[in-house]
């Protein structure tokens, strides 16, 4: 499965949840084929999305929360994975065994495992998405949704 | 020229506030607490509702981004040391995307008893907030007020706000 197959899998499974995306190519790529109003597209905290996702689920738990990382990314942010597993939120590690966005320098394996890792296997390479948008359209669109969707929040 | 006050052998800084007139001024500024644990503010984080302790400064300031992003008036409390961790990730979440903070930074260092590896961070700390960019507010100049003050800069402005305290401003004995 390509990245970006995964991705428009993901997104359909949770289209009720805010969805955050590590920088690189996973918000590169889902801006371009799945982009809606509740993703949350990382352009740089390297290894953040999952301590981002937390602390979304931690302020609302009435809210599902959905973190889409990269394996390279998970390693970055290791020790944020001692404050798991929060109920609301559901993560997903995409597996292709390398640093893709920075040139694809492997990555060792296995990656590691808990009962509340959604491991996805995908295969290197990319589909040279653009790059997602800038940050202001990131916010501005996201704040619509949860104004829209979650009022109470804004 | 700040008086400092002794306690047992060791001079400290003026203490502020006690504990609970911090806490309760922290309670009506802020709405999430998050912290790494300091044992600078070991008597404080029992007092402040729902605080989350986080394994790492760069990813406590991950999560309380997340939490902005949400509605939630976040305060987090670290040690003067962390801004060594999280420059990256406020650079690249807070500050990339306009979405203001606020930090309480333990100013370890600054007295010549304490412990050598803080020593460091003691002459390094208020230069390295000045790199970060962020808004420098002084527990010990405006007490109990500065977290309104903090609070108003961040969530109304979308600043990055630092408080710093200074060992002796908070009731460390307890």
């Amino acid at each position: 499965m390509k990245r970006s197959e995964a991705i428009i899998e993901i997104v359909a499974r949770h289209g009720d949840a805010a969805i955050v995306f590590s920088n690189g190519l996973t918000s590169r790529e889902a801006a371009h084929v799945a982009d809606r109003p509740g993703n949350f597209y990382l352009l740089h905290g390297m290894g953040e999305a999952l301590s981002v996702g937390i602390g979304m689920a931690m302020t609302a738990p009435h809210i599902p929360v959905v973190v889409v990382d990269g394996d390279g990314n998970l390693a970055m942010g290791m020790a944020a994975l001692t404050m798991m597993p929060v109920p609301n939120l559901t993560y997903y590690v995409l597996d292709n065994g390398n640093y893709e966005t920075t040139g694809g320098q492997s990555f060792p394996r296995p990656i590691m495992d808990a009962p509340w890792i959604n491991r996805v296997e995908i295969e290197p390479g990319t589909i040279n998405a653009p790059l997602p948008p800038v940050p202001d359209h990131i916010m501005n669109k996201f704040r619509q949704w949860l104004g829209a969707e979650h009022p109470n929040l804004v | 020229m700040t008086t400092l006050r002794k306690i047992g052998e060791r001079d400290y800084f003026p203490l502020v506030a006690s504990l609970e007139e911090t806490s309760a001024a922290m309670t009506g500024a802020f709405d999430w607490f998050g912290a790494v644990p300091d044992s600078v503010f070991k008597g404080l984080l029992p007092r402040l509702p729902g605080c989350v302790l986080a394994p790492r400064e760069n990813h406590l300031l991950a999560m309380a981004f997340g939490a902005r992003l949400f509605g939630a008036k976040p305060v987090l409390l670290i040690q003067n040391s962390g801004l060594g961790l999280l420059g990256d990730c406020l650079f690249g979440l807070q500050e990339l995307y306009g979405v203001g903070t606020v930090m309480m930074v333990s100013h370890r260092g600054e007295l010549q008893w304490e412990e050598p590896q803080h020593l460091h961070w003691g002459e390094k700390t208020m230069e390295m907030l000045h790199v970060l960019g962020t808004e420098i507010l002084d527990f010990q100049l405006h007490g109990t007020a500065v977290f309104a003050m903090a609070a108003e800069q961040a969530f109304e402005r979308n600043r990055i706000v630092t408080i710093v305290a200074h060992r002796g401003n908070l009731d460390e004995t307890i």
